[in-house]
C-alpha cells in the first residue's frame, strides 16, 4: 500500500440478512465496520431490491467490488457484456477498488460458476497478463487479482503460485487481493510453505486482505467460508502484516451467516491481531 | 511437453460438465489424496453449487417435492441445461419449461406452475425501476387523444395464468407454515398480476376481461382499441369498464408513461 493511500480499515462482506440492521441501527454493530465488500454479480441486475439496499448502504459506507465472473484465465474471450455491466456498476457506486480471482470459470461459453485452477506456466502467465491489461483498459483503473484456493495442481506447473501472482502484478501493473485463508488452504492442499508464500509477494502490490474460515476434510481443505477464522490463519495474518505493513482487511462469510454482531466481534479480533503485529514490526 | 492451456481447460471442463474422464494425466496427486479424488471436489462442487442456486430460486417447489425428489429434478436439469450467462442468477430461467417438457416430470403440471410462479416473483424482485404516473398525468390528455393513448408499464409487472393454487402455497411457505396446504387444481385458470411497489412484491388475481385488456395494453394496444375489444363482450359498458381497469392500474403504480 502506498503512503499516499489512506488506510481504509477493516471491512465485512455485505450480505442480505444484514441489510436492514445496517440501515436501521447505524449506532449498532455496523458502526464498527469501516467498509463493505459486495459480490459484484449480486448487483448486476436491472434494479429493485438489491439496488435499493446497495444505494442506501453506499450513502454511509465506502464499498469495494469483488467479482466471480471475470474468468481472467479462461481461453474464452473476455465477456464484454460482463465488463460493460461491471463498469456501469462501478460508475454508479464509485468503489474503492474492483477485484476478482486468479482462475477460469467456463469454456466455450458454458459457465461452471466455480473458480477453477490454472496451471502455472509461462503460457498461462502471458495469457493472464494480457487479459488483465485489457480489463484494466475497459474499467479505466487497476484491478486486484486474488490468490485462489485450489484443490488440485497441474503436472505442467513450473512457477510457484506466489511468484506467479507477483509476476502478474508486476507485468500487468495490477494489484493483489491477498487471501490469507486461501494461502493456508492451498499450502495444505499442495504441501508448500505458507510463510514462504508471503515472503514472495511484493508488499507494494497488496491492496486488500481477505480472512475466512474453511472446512478441513483430512485429505484436503475446502474453502467453505462458512465458519470462523482459525488460529493458524490468524497467525499467518500477523506474519503477513509484519511483512506488508497495514493493509485493509475484511472477513468473508458466505454461508451459515451469523448475526452481524458476531462478524463484528471477529473483525475486532482482526483489529487486535493487526495492532499487535504492526506494533511488533515497528 | 506442456499441454496447451486450451486443451487443459477442454479436458477439465468436459470432466465437470459432461462427465468426461477425469484429467488425471495432467493433474497431481498429493501425499494425502489422489488426483482423481481432488478432481471430484470440482465435479461435485459444480453440482452442489447449481443445486443450491435452484433451491434458492424455487424454495416452495423444493418444499413441495421434498429434498430427495427436488435433488433428482435439479440434477436432471443440471445434466441437460448449461449456464450460458456470466451470472448464476439467470440459471433457473429455463427450469419451468424444462419441467413441462421433461418426460419424467411433465405429467405433474403443478410442478411447472409452481416453478413459473416462483421465477416470476424473482423477476419482479430485481426488475428495473421506474417512476409510476399518478392521475394528474391523465388530466393533461385532451378528449380527442384518449382513443390513441398508449401506455408503458412498470418493468416488474407480469401476467401469469395458473390452473393450480401455486400462489397460496408459496405464500404459506413464506409465512412459515409448517404444513402448508398443497396446491390444488382449479376448474379454470386464474390470471395473476405480479409487480413490485418499492421493495415489496405484490400480486392479485384478475377476473372477467381485465387479463385480456391488460395484456393488450402491455403489448402496445391503444386505449381505444382496448375499449373496442371490450365492447364485443360488454357492449355499452365497455368504456366504463375500461376506465375502471385503468384507474386500478394507476392506483397500483403499474403505468409509468403514456403516449398520446
Amino acid at each position: 500500500m502506498t503512503s499516499s493511500e489512506e488506510f481504509l480499515g477493516f471491512g465485512l462482506g455485505l450480505r442480505p440478512p444484514h441489510y436492514e440492521e445496517i440501515l436501521d441501527d447505524p449506532d449498532g454493530p455496523s458502526s464498527r465496520v469501516d467498509w463493505f465488500e459486495i459480490i459484484s454479480e449480486n448487483y448486476l441486475v436491472p434494479g429493485g431490491k438489491p439496488i435499493h439496499y446497495l444505494d442506501r448502504i453506499r450513502e454511509r459506507f465506502p464499498l469495494v467490488m469483488h467479482g466471480v465472473s471475470l474468468s481472467i484465465g479462461s481461453v474464452d474471450p473476455l465477456d464484454q457484456d460482463y465488463l460493460t455491466d461491471l463498469k456501469a456498476l462501478a460508475d454508479r457506486i464509485e468503489p474503492e477498488w474492483i477485484s476478482d480471482h486468479l482462475c477460469w470459470t467456463g469454456f466455450q461459453g458454458v459457465n461452471t460458476h466455480d473458480l477453477l485452477p490454472l496451471p502455472y506456466t509461462e503460457e498461462t502467465l502471458d495469457h493472464v497478463v494480457a487479459r488483465v491489461g485489457q480489463v484494466q483498459d475497459v474499467l479505466g483503473r487497476q484491478i486486484l487479482i486474488e490468490n485462489p484456493s485450489t484443490y488440485v495442481g497441474f503436472t505442467d506447473s513450473v512457477i510457484p503460485e506466489a511468484e506467479f501472482m507477483a509476476e502478474i502484478a508486476n507485468r500487468a501493473d495490477c494489484l493483489i487481493l491477498l487471501d490469507v485463508n486461501n494461502i493456508y488452504v492451498s499450502a495444505f492442499n499442495h504441501e508448500f510453505d505458507a510463510h514462504a508464500y508471503l515472503v514472495a509477494i511484493p508488499p507494494k502490490r497488496v491492496r486488500q486482505i481477505h480472512l475466512a474460515g474453511h472446512s478441513n476434510e483430512g485429505s484436503h481443505i475446502v474453502d467453505t467460508h462458512d465458519r470462523a477464522v482459525i488460529d493458524p490463519v490468524w497467525s499467518l495474518y500477523a506474519d503477513a502484516l509484519r511483512l506488508l505493513g497495514p493493509v485493509p482487511t475484511m472477513i468473508e462469510r458466505d454461508a451459515d451467516i451469523p448475526p452481524l454482531s458476531d462478524l463484528v466481534t471477529e473483525l475486532d479480533q482482526a483489529r487486535a491481531v493487526a495492532g499487535a503485529a504492526l506494533a511488533e514490526a515497528a | 511437453m506442456t499441454t496447451p492451456l486450451t486443451e487443459t481447460q477442454a479436458l477439465f471442463h468436459d470432466f465437470i460438465i459432461n462427465d468426461g474422464p477425469p484429467p488425471v494425466a495432467i493433474t497431481r496427486s498429493t501425499e494425502r489424496a489422489t488426483a482423481e479424488d481432488l478432481l471430484s471436489i470440482y465435479y461435485n462442487g459444480y453440482r452442489l453449487c447449481m443445486l443450491e442456486a435452484i433451491g434458492d430460486d424455487f424454495p416452495s417447489l423444493k418444499i413441495f417435492l421434498g429434498d430427495k425428489a427436488f435433488d433428482a429434478l435439479g440434477r436432471d436439469y443440471i445434466s441437460q441445461v448449461r449456464s450460458k450467462h456470466y451470472s448464476i442468477r439467470w440459471y433457473g430461467q429455463g427450469f419451468a419449461a424444462f419441467i413441462s417438457e421433461s418426460p419424467q416430470w411433465r405429467d405433474r403440471p403443478e410442478l411447472a406452475e409452481l416453478a413459473t410462479w416462483e421465477w416470476t416473483l424473482g423477476k419482479a424482485t430485481d426488475a428495473a425501476d421506474a417512476e409510476p404516473l399518478d392521475f394528474s398525468a391523465f388530466a393533461a390528455v385532451s378528449p380527442e387523444d384518449w382513443a390513441g393513448l398508449k401506455f408503458q408499464f412498470h418493468p416488474s409487472l407480469s401476467i401469469v395464468d395458473l390452473l393450480w393454487t401455486a400462489p397460496a402455497f408459496r405464500q404459506a411457505v413464506d409465512d412459515g407454515a409448517t404444513s402448508p396446504a398443497l396446491p390444488e387444481l382449479l376448474d379454470a385458470p386464474i390470471s395473476w398480476a405480479i409487480w413490485r411497489d418499492g421493495t415489496v412484491i405484490l400480486y392479485r388475481s384478475m377476473a372477467d376481461d381485465e387479463p385480456t385488456a391488460l395484456a393488450a395494453a402491455m403489448s402496445g394496444t391503444t386505449f381505444g382499441d382496448v375499449c373496442e375489444a371490450l365492447a364485443e363482450t360488454q357492449s355499452d359498458q365497455a368504456g366504463e369498464i375500461a376506465g375502471g381497469y385503468l384507474r386500478a392500474w394507476v392506483e397500483h403504480g403499474w403505468i409509468t408513461a403514456i403516449e398520446a
